[in-house]
């Protein structure tokens, strides 16, 4: 090794010879929480890709051990806050399992509303992350600021603009009126016409097209052999989406498309998440429309309520928990939940003893299957392009870390 | 019903002069439009503040007529922010630590009495630790008292079609 080149303490480089350097990229805040690429380069070419992960490790894993079931939900959905009502619906989901316990056709609905709320929100997040990473400020402060739009309305039926802890075992916390769905409306129509605009504005700006075609690009082969999930993996010609293949909330009542594209470059990976904008749009106005009447709790919780929480469902909308809940026991045994999050597959294992606390809770999420990408994307690509690569896979480092 | 696969592919790759030109100029009309009527998403904070909607998960006030003292709230508190205490004279009260608190509103939500409701105030600024510690009278006051004091504007967050966000003064 050679000499290593500091700055306040901390190494940014090695020289290793006359050509070849090692370059610490980070570690820093790139985006939404720490990591660090560790480059070896010779020239501007990149060689060897090291991701250096786990900055933002929480325990969460061993930490839900110690919490009752209930309570495990709000922490969870910690794990990735800008999409915090499908990483809580994927636990909910293998609770539910446990529990043996049905959840009414109206819970389901609002469910999935939130889920493609969020999955919109969550790619305009991801974009608006890769925009200005690319140095595009515009795109930054477009896709943050439209963000908003999508923020508001999941606040509207949760009561809280990210940390929804909106999913219960049986159903939701609470009901929405009529209006929600007149203001869902604008602000469908209002993203909708966005997308022509970052169209113009984005996809179509000449630089920012050579900065992503065939940039980081991902084969089929490569995408399966490495095990990656959600639009990375759809943006490289696989089709496989957990919507489609394991349907869970309201999406067998819905008709929607999952797009492919085969390319696999960053440029794919953008128009992909555009893409996926559109459905989730087009499943929102159907899901507004068919949503049925009814409660948003099973009814075998529903009995338990008091005549004072009866009340507060019938004024409010909005759920009373049943006291049960402090102190849930599943029987014990072994389920899961698997739900398509913006990122990809989030999957959660979960294994009871009978006790009020889980004995084991596993976590895989999407962008813990991405990281890997970090080590076979950049090789052979230009140092440049490295921020390119990593805006294009929409990474979330709190996601991965845990 | 369900979702089906669509193959999809990026046709318009290696753009034509000529699409690039036509790009060019709707970007430079889609800015001048938007330096004449621009979309603005953000609010001057603090001099203005919004009011969150109905059923905002803000502060949390307890009514210390109602409670009962049945201890749910503390026991399901995810963060354990809340606690029971015990005045001399008095039955078990809860008390909050908004250090802890994550603002679920898990406690709102089990109170069998409903003594705990949620404020719709979520910006609160705290001078030391131990001013976060709502004990005693101090959970008793409704935050949103004092949402409307002050030299600011008020405004409440509406979703427009063709604005996005449109923020209507209500004082
Ligand atoms: S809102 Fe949640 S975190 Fe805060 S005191 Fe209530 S239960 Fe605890
Ligand atoms: S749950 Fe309600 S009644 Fe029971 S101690 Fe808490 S505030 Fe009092």
């Amino acid at each position: 090794m050679g000499q290593a080149s500091e700055i306040g303490g901390g190494i940014l480089s090695k020289r290793i010879d006359d050509r070849t350097m090692i370059l610490f990229f980070g570690p820093q805040h790139p985006s939404s929480g720490h990591m660090r690429i560790i480059v070896k380069l010779d020239g501007d070419i990149i060689v060897e890709s090291d991701p250096d992960l786990g900055y933002v490790h929480r325990t969460m894993e061993k930490l839900s051990e110690s919490k009752e079931w209930i309570k495990n939900s709000v922490l969870f959905e910690r794990l990735a806050i800008l999409d915090a009502g499908n990483v809580t619906q994927a636990y909910i989901i293998a609770l539910e399992k446990l529990l043996g316990i049905e959840v009414p056709p109206r819970a389901l609905y609002l469910r999935t509303i939130l889920s493609e709320i969020n999955r919109i929100s969550s790619h305009l997040y991801g974009m608006g992350i890769f925009a200005i990473m690319i140095g595009s400020s515009t795109g930054y402060m477009w896709f943050f600021g439209d963000r908003e739009i999508m923020v508001q309305l999941a606040e509207r039926i949760t009561g809280s603009r990210l940390t929804h802890s909106y999913h219960i075992p049986g159903g939701v916390r609470r009901d929405v009126s009529p209006a929600f769905f007149e203001e869902l409306e604008r602000g469908l129509n209002y993203i909708e016409r966005r997308l022509k605009d970052y169209e113009v504005m984005f996809v179509n700006n000449p630089i920012i097209r050579s900065r992503l075609e065939n940039v980081g690009v991902l084969s089929k082969e490569r995408a399966i052999e490495l095990g990656v999930t959600g639009p990375n993996l759809r943006a490289s010609g696989v089709s496989y989406d957990v919507r489609v293949e394991e349907p869970y909330g309201a999406y067998s009542f819905v008709d929607f498309e999952v797009p492919v594209y085969r390319e696999g470059d960053a440029l794919a990976r953008t128009f992909q998440r555009f893409d996926e904008i559109r459905q989730s749009i087009s499943i929102l106005r159907q899901l507004m429309k068919s949503i049925p009447e009814g409660p948003v709790l099973n009814e075998k919780y529903l009995k338990l309520f008091t005549s004072k929480m009866k009340d507060v469902l019938n004024a409010e909308r909005r759920v009373k928990l049943p006291s049960l809940f402090a102190n849930l026991r599943p029987p014990p045994g072994r389920s899961y939940g698997r739900v398509e999050e913006g990122r990809g597959e989030i999957f959660f294992y979960i294994e009871s003893t009978g006790d009020p606390r889980p004995y084991r809770v596993r976590v895989v999420t999407p962008s813990f299957r991405n990281s890997i990408l970090f080590k076979y994307l950049p090789v052979g690509e230009r140092l440049a392009d490295l921020p390119a690569i990593y805006g294009s896979i929409d990474y979330f480092p709190p996601e991965a870390d845990r | 019903m369900g979702g089906k696969y669509v193959e999809k592919s990026v046709s318009t790759r290696n753009l034509s002069l000529l699409s690039k030109a036509r790009n060019h100029l709707k970007a430079i009309m889609l800015g001048a439009k938007l330096f004449i009527r621009p979309i603005r998403i953000t609010y001057r904070y603090p001099i203005v503040k919004e009011i969150p909607q109905e059923g905002y998960r803000g502060f949390i006030v307890l009514d210390d007529q109602k409670c009962i003292g049945c201890s749910l709230c503390a026991r399901i508190c995810p963060a354990s922010a809340m606690k029971m205490f015990q005045p001399q004279e008095k039955k078990l009260r809860p008390a909050i630590n908004y250090e802890r608190c994550v603002f679920c509103g898990y406690c709102v939500d089990i109170c069998p009495e409903n003594a705990l409701k949620h404020a719709r105030t979520h910006d609160v600024v705290f001078e030391s630790g131990e001013s976060m510690l709502y004990i005693g009278e101090k959970f008793t006051v409704d935050p949103d008292t004092q949402l409307l004091t002050g030299n600011v504007r008020m405004y409440r967050v509406k979703v427009d079609d063709k604005r996005g966000l449109i923020y209507e003064p209500i004082r």
